[in-house]
């Protein structure tokens, strides 16, 4: 066996690696907020920084299995998110991270990768076995490379061509259900056993009017220069739970996720809840317990107070809740700065059109990135293209535009507005419907079909109703007080559904049958004609009484 | 009278030839092309030589050198060893016998440990060439025969010779395995190993159910790279080896152990019975998402014992208690599990800091490795003794083994896999072959019948090709005959349409006949 | 040994022929050899009124699960979301009656191919191993020669073919072809398949490849009948033949010596109320000598380490795979906005 000495050596040098190996940070947040009247936010996080000092074959605290489909293609910063139900921004101000219906997938490749899109096509074939979702349908005619609306949240190198990088793919049909959230749960360090991951009961979670789960991993500077970068892995779930559902305005966790929190995650560094109690002022509300701490954020002009709970890992069944003291019915909504609508116009099968409509209710102008993204089957044409039904606009600052190809490419439209203080803008553009081939509808194709969310860029100049965190943080404790002069923020609005024209099924049987008695029914006499003689018969020499009759007749009717 | 004749007869001919081009458009043009055009796209195909293959005719060559003191020891012993392997149809023997020279005979001699007087021996001797053992003369050894880590064995004296040859058969060359290899059904080696790719992921993952109240110190990276990446770099000749390690706390699982009184510091220990560990495998495949890899992953799993469970020991069916320190088993064609009980003094102490032996538990996960990787255990032979492995480099001569075992595995599985295709398209006429895949058939047997089946070193990379080449033919997505109709569906739209438009073209095939014939074309109607 | 023991059955057929009855089979010559087991469920139908399909899928799943083959060994297809369809009453659960309310959905379910993923198309490819270049591997059946798999098919069918999505077939002439390219690819060592659909014999009457076991809801003529209503649902909740086969498999266990037999005759005409078919011509064995356990449960052979390697010297691996001399470069973080087009303007 060991000798003692060479086994202390050993002792030391492990001990000197081991928290080199295992530095990765683990943190685990929820955040609370009231919709009122009748709504609950709750959003949480769970990010995990990993230590980039090793190779990424060798995992802590990160899930192999992601961090392995990352480096296997490159992949430097990845977005994904499986979403059910539609985020209500008028009503509900804006969600940590917006997510568009059904999955979407974005990813930016490292600048090393020359085969952009083979690697992007490997990568959601990957993404489908790991989350158990038809990410295998991501193919060349339903990925776009948005050159304005999205941008890296990660640290980048220095490369005046990161878009070229990027392949951004939605599918809205997408459903989401347990499946996913199984294979979501995996990839945290503490499953589902311990920790605020413990709550996301499927059944319950499904139960909702929204939700979303998603995976977004980023490059963060990890040394001041940002010569070194670490990995980090955040998982979102967004639930909105619906009052009328719980069938109570009063809230708790047991009420909510169906059981208590048993204790944080042992192997984070930090477990906390956070509950939005600024509109305890409207709609008072007793938390229960008391929050160990009350903060106030000031955050670009908006104030914000949130209860604080740290969670330790060795409490054991913890239930946080709220009771409404008096029940107000009418609420004063405040309208975030800016919302949206989109809807489909016409009727037919033939022509329609998409409106996209942006109400900036801020008193000065708001600059955002509009992009349409209208699959090949839906040609959408430039030209029609209208703002506020006029042809050319000074909103317009930028535009990019790339026409689709038919099962190939799809159409891409992206424009950069300047929208006016207090104004609605109505984006208007036209598509013609088009026939598929007989294999190319879905099995349920009078269903319809499914048009992708837009994404709306927007540069906020205020605060209010925002929740997301700045650019650079990691934890949402950094949203606290972080007032900027900016507050980017990434939207979708909600999808649509089209219904083509779809041919009856049972047809091709039929058609064939149907021409192929044509033919043959033409064929016979053709044949005929051609090979065969016809000859008067003239048998003796006069003609019968008959056949005079009808010479009679051919004269007549001469 | 006569001009009239002749217009009808022109008419005739008009109308035949009209009713000939039919003919010919329809069947002489229309039947080829549509039958062109229907026809399921097939490259030609070697057939013949497929069908000349015989996977079990095939044997491995490799070559053997005597060395003994004198002449008719060599002699005596190649004689042996002729007599025992010349009925063999699995492997020949080129053997060579010299009688050693006065240096060789000198270092022998005068040097008494084995290793010494191997690595003395080396000097003088080729031991660094594949496929080539040396049996030498040495005397007054221990034992008859003694085998260590080079490709050389020491024999005592010239009754040593049946010894010798059951060596040779059982450790050295393995013909059981390699028969296995060989064999349409497979045995318990064949069972046990992967099935032979270019290259495998190898992911150690480290169980620690209860990170809160105990810590484990283990360097997982360094363990692998050093233990696992030092065995794998010796079969880098044959695969291509990923290693990956994890950690996957709070994996929790129910052995449903026994707590059993003995007087050790524990007073106690948990058995945990045979048949329950199958379970810990499917619970640990839940969280070790190996799917996620394009490759086959080879699972080493490190299980630590929380202290309110600890120790674990295993129990075999039959109720045998495990009497080694370590708790370890393996499963075939998925990878290995350590079992790892905190010591009685940690799990006492307030802090608890719990560091797993890494020699101790790496030890076990090569041992599983090499089972895995195709080294077999090796039987005791009576009056031979074999030098236990003492780092996880395997023996060389077990390397020149397993290279002659999975060559010959990956020919006979190549034959047979183009043989199998072969006889699918017999069977099943709506396979597509494309371009692709007959070059893929085509290169594998080229491969093939450039004499992958020797079993020497360029060989083995031979027949892995060949192998590759075969499976991708085989597995290629394009081969699938899909969207085909089947017959009677066929006939049910073609029918329809070449019935009638058919019927007429015949019958008028038989006027068109009679014409060319010059036989009067219709009957005259009698007046 | 194989062959010995090949030879030794070959013989004992011979002798089992001409004494043509009386004689009792010893168990070990029923002794299955196989090494793994894998399951291949699918479910073909869409819509939320073929709910019953997908409860029935479901249902063997479970139980499958329970019997312990691992999820990485079972492909399940489902043809359309139940669980979190809006029209289910109770989200993310699927029951297979309406008064035991047992959720056949669970927890922890891996659905593998979903929605319009289940085709003709892919399940071919599974079954032959065709499949596209970069399918992730739980989506591939990777059994060998050693595996015993269990097929289970259900959906809408007719004479000689199974719907899918409702709108192509496969045709049991394709389904022939597919099994006996596996047989010929040594893809598994016994198939015990299962069908529950509509004059479901049709679909196993054209195989032709060897140690297959095959049973069906229904003979050629007649409709496998579903079982009963949930009225919170609202639609028709399990098949007849799934139900008692259900509830047969519930009273099963992993040592369970309960036989392939036993489990043929699960269900008697009078509760089907369609008969139910068994082919058994191309199985080798005697299914009344087949623990169910054989398809159903699963082996995972266990050797115990005897011999692990006392390692002396620690080794230092000479060709490290990272010499990943990385070159710093300078990143940072961009604007979440094209600031840059705005200020021009």
């Amino acid at each position: 066996m060991f000798n003692s000495k060479n086994f202390l050596f050993f002792i030391a040098v492990f001990i000197e690696t081991i928290f080199n190996a295992n530095g990765d940070l683990f943190n685990e947040e929820l955040f609370i907020k009231p919709l009122p009247p009748a709504h609950l936010y709750t959003y949480f996080q769970f990010t995990t920084l990993v230590n980039d000092n090793l190779s990424s074959e060798h995992t802590y605290l990160a899930p192999r299995s992601l961090v392995e489909v990352l480096t296997r293609f490159q992949v430097d910063e990845l977005h994904f998110t499986l979403t059910e139900g539609q985020w209500r921004h008028n009503h509900w101000g804006y969600p940590v991270l917006d997510a568009a219906p059904g999955a979407e997938l974005y990813a930016w490749f490292s600048s090393d990768v020359e085969n952009v899109d083979t690697q992007w096509k490997k990568l959601s074939s990957t993404l489908a076995g790991l989350f158990c979702a038809s990410l295998n349908f991501i193919e060349d005619f339903n990925t776009i490379t948005p050159q304005m609306a999205l941008q890296p949240t990660g640290a980048i190198p220095q490369n005046p061509n990161i878009t070229s990088q990027l392949r951004y793919a939605s599918l809205p049909r997408e459903i989401v259900c347990t499946e996913n959230l199984t294979p979501w749960k995996k990839l945290l360090p503490c499953e589902s056993s311990r920790g605020l991951s413990a709550l996301l009961n499927s059944r319950m979670i499904h139960n909702t009017n929204y939700h979303s789960i998603g995976v977004h991993t980023r490059k963060v500077c990890s040394s001041s220069d940002c010569s070194v970068v670490s990995l980090e892995i955040k998982q979102t779930v967004a639930l909105v739970y619906d009052s009328k559902i719980i069938r109570t305005t009063d809230w708790s966790f047991t009420k909510l996720f169906g059981q208590g929190l048993p204790g944080g995650c042992p192997l984070a560094s930090s477990s906390k809840v956070y509950v939005d109690i600024t509109t305890n002022d409207t709609q008072p509300f007793l938390l229960s317990p008391e929050p160990e701490k009350v903060l106030l954020s000031q955050r670009g002009g908006s104030e914000t107070k949130l209860a604080l709970y740290t969670i330790k890992p060795e409490n054991k069944m913890t239930t946080i809740g709220a009771k409404y003291i008096s029940k107000k019915d009418l609420v004063l909504m405040k309208l975030p700065p800016l919302y949206f609508n989109r809807y489909v116009l016409g009727y037919g099968k033939e022509f329609g059109g998409i409106v996209t409509e942006l109400t900036n209710t801020f008193w000065s102008s708001i600059d955002v990135v509009v992009l349409q993204n209208a699959p090949w089957w839906l040609p959408i044409q430039l030209s029609s293209l209208r703002i506020n039904g006029e042809a050319s606009s000074e909103m317009v600052l930028a535009r990019h535009y790339s026409p689709g190809r038919s099962r190939q490419k799809p159409y891409h439209l992206e424009l950069l507005l300047r929208l006016p203080p207090k104004s609605t803008t109505k984006i208007t553009i036209d598509f013609e419907f088009v026939f598929l081939k007989w294999q190319e509808y879905p099995p349920d194709a009078n269903h319809g079909f499914y048009v992708g969310s837009a994404i709306i860029t927007a540069n906020l100049p205020t605060a209010r109703n925002y929740t997301s965190l700045p650019g650079t943080a990691s934890l949402f404790e950094s949203s606290i007080n972080a007032s900027k002069p900016w507050y980017p923020a990434v939207f979708r609005t909600n999808g649509v559904m089209v219904s083509l024209p779809t041919p009856d099924f049972s047809m091709p049987y039929n058609v064939i049958c149907l021409a192929c008695t044509v033919v043959a029914l033409a064929f016979g006499p053709l044949h005929n004609i051609c090979t065969k003689e016809l000859v008067l018969k003239v048998v003796g020499s006069s003609v019968t009484l008959k056949q005079k009759i009808i010479n009679l007749f051919k004269k007549k009717k001469e | 009278m006569g001009s009239e004749n002749n217009i009808s007869n022109a008419d005739e001919s008009n109308r035949m030839w009209a009713s000939a081009s039919f003919v010919g458009v329809l069947i002489i043009i229309g039947m080829p092309l549509w039958w062109k055009t229907t026809e399921v796209y097939r490259v030609s195909l070697p057939y013949e030589k497929i069908s000349s293959f015989k996977p079990l005719s095939h044997f491995v060559t490799t070559e053997l050198k005597v060395l003994a003191n004198d002449d008719a020891t060599a002699s005596k012993i190649v004689s042996e060893i002729q007599k025992a392997f010349a009925e063999s149809d699995i492997i020949k023997i080129k053997i060579e016998k010299t009688v050693m020279s006065e240096r060789q005979q000198h270092i022998l001699r005068s040097v008494v440990d084995m290793e010494k007087a191997v690595e003395e021996l080396a000097s003088t001797l080729d031991l660094d060439q594949e496929n080539i053992f040396h049996v030498v003369q040495k005397k007054s050894l221990s034992h008859n025969i003694w085998v260590g880590n080079e490709r050389i064995m020491f024999f005592d004296d010239e009754k040593a010779s049946e010894t010798i040859v059951k060596a040779l058969d059982g450790w050295i060359y393995q013909t059981s395995v390699l028969r296995g290899a060989r064999s349409d059904t497979p045995d318990q080696a064949r069972s046990t190993r992967f099935p032979p790719e270019s290259a495998y992921h190898i992911t150690l993952s480290i169980v620690h159910p209860r990170p809160d109240t105990m810590q484990v110190v283990w360097n997982a990276a360094e363990a692998v790279e050093d233990y696992i990446g030092s065995f794998v770099d010796e079969l880098s000749s044959l695969h291509n080896f990923t290693l990956k390690s994890q950690w996957l706390h709070l994996l929790d699982f129910e052995f449903q152990a026994r707590e059993i009184k003995e007087a050790s510091e524990w007073g106690r220990h948990f058995a945990v019975r045979q048949d329950r560990l199958s379970l810990l495998l499917t619970r640990l495949e839940e969280r070790a998402a190996t799917h996620v890899s394009e490759l086959s992953t080879i699972n080493l799993a490190l299980y630590i014992v929380p202290c309110d469970k600890a120790p674990i020991i295993i129990y075999d069916n039959e109720g045998r208690k495990n009497p080694l320190s370590i708790q370890a088993f393996m499963s075939p064609k998925w990878g290995g599990v350590v079992i790892a009980s905190p010591p009685a003094e940690q799990c006492s102490q307030q802090v608890r800091e719990f560091e797993p032996s890494v020699g101790q538990v790496m030890g076990a996960f090569v041992s599983h490795l090499r089972e895995l990787l195709g080294i077999t255990k090796k039987d005791a032979i009576e009056g031979a003794h074999l030098e236990p492995l003492r780092s996880v480099s395997p023996r060389r001569w077990e390397v020149d083994a397993l290279l002659r075992i999975r060559t010959l595995e990956q020919v006979t599985s190549a034959e047979r896999t183009l043989q199998s295709l072969a006889q699918l398209l017999e069977e099943i006429s709506n396979i597509v072959i494309n371009d692709e895949v007959g070059a893929s058939i085509a290169a594998a047997v080229s491969e093939l019948e450039a004499g992958a089946g020797e079993g020497a070193g360029a060989d083995a990379a031979r027949a892995g090709r060949a192998h590759a080449h075969a499976q991708r033919a085989f597995t290629h997505p394009s081969l699938l005959a899909l969207l085909y109709f089947p017959d009677d569906q066929k006939y049910a739209i073609y029918i329809p349409l070449f019935l009638p438009i058919m019927f007429p073209v015949v019958l008028s095939l038989r006027i068109l006949l009679l014409w060319f014939m010059g036989k009067p074309v219709h009957k005259e109607k009698t007046d | 040994m194989a062959f010995t023991n090949l030879m030794l059955v070959f013989i004992f057929n011979l002798l089992y022929l001409s004494l043509s009855s009386g004689i009792e089979i010893p168990e070990e010559f029923q002794k299955s050899n196989h090494t793994n087991n894998w399951a291949v469920l699918v479910d073909t139908s869409r819509f939320w009124f073929n709910y019953r399909h997908v409860a029935n899928v479901l249902s063997i799943y479970r139980s499958v699960k329970r019997l312990g083959i691992p999820d990485s060994q079972i492909i399940l297809m489902i043809s359309d979301d139940m669980a979190c369809n809006p029209r289910n009453p109770r989200p993310a659960t699927i029951f297979n009656s309406a008064h035991e309310q047992i959720n056949v959905y669970g927890d922890d379910v891996e659905v593998d191919y979903r929605g319009y993923e289940v085709s003709v198309e892919n399940f071919i490819r599974l079954l032959t191993g065709r499949v596209p270049p970069d399918t992730p591997r739980s989506k591939q059946l990777l059994t060998d020669e050693g595996s015993n798999i269990l097929i289970y098919l259900t959906g809408h069918g007719g004479d000689g073919f199974l719907k899918f999505q409702d709108s192509e077939e496969v045709t049991s002439q394709e389904l022939a072809d597919a099994l006996e390219q596996m047989w010929q690819k040594k893809r598994y060592n016994e198939i015990f398949f299962i069908i529950d659909t509509c004059q479901a014999s049709s679909m196993y009457e054209k195989f032709y490849s060897p140690n297959i076991l095959a049973t069906a809801s229904s003979l050629v003529g007649e409709d496998s009948l579903s079982h009963h209503v949930d009225s919170a649902i609202g639609v028709y909740i399990i098949d007849r033949y799934t139900y008692y086969v259900l509830e047969f498999l519930e009273n099963v266990h992993p040592n369970s010596k309960r036989t392939m037999s036993e489990f043929l005759a699960v269900c008697p005409k009078s509760a089907c109320l369609s008969t139910v078919g068994v082919r058994k011509d191309l199985f080798n064995r005697d299914p009344s000598k087949v623990p169910i356990t054989d398809f159903f449960g699963s082996v995972r052979p266990v050797i115990l380490t005897t011999d692990p390697i006392n390692i002396v010297e620690t080794p230092k691996r000479k060709k490290k795979t990272e010499n990943k001399t990385k070159v710093q470069v300078k990143r940072d973080y961009v604007p979440q906005f094209p600031m840059h087009l705005v200020q021009v303007t």
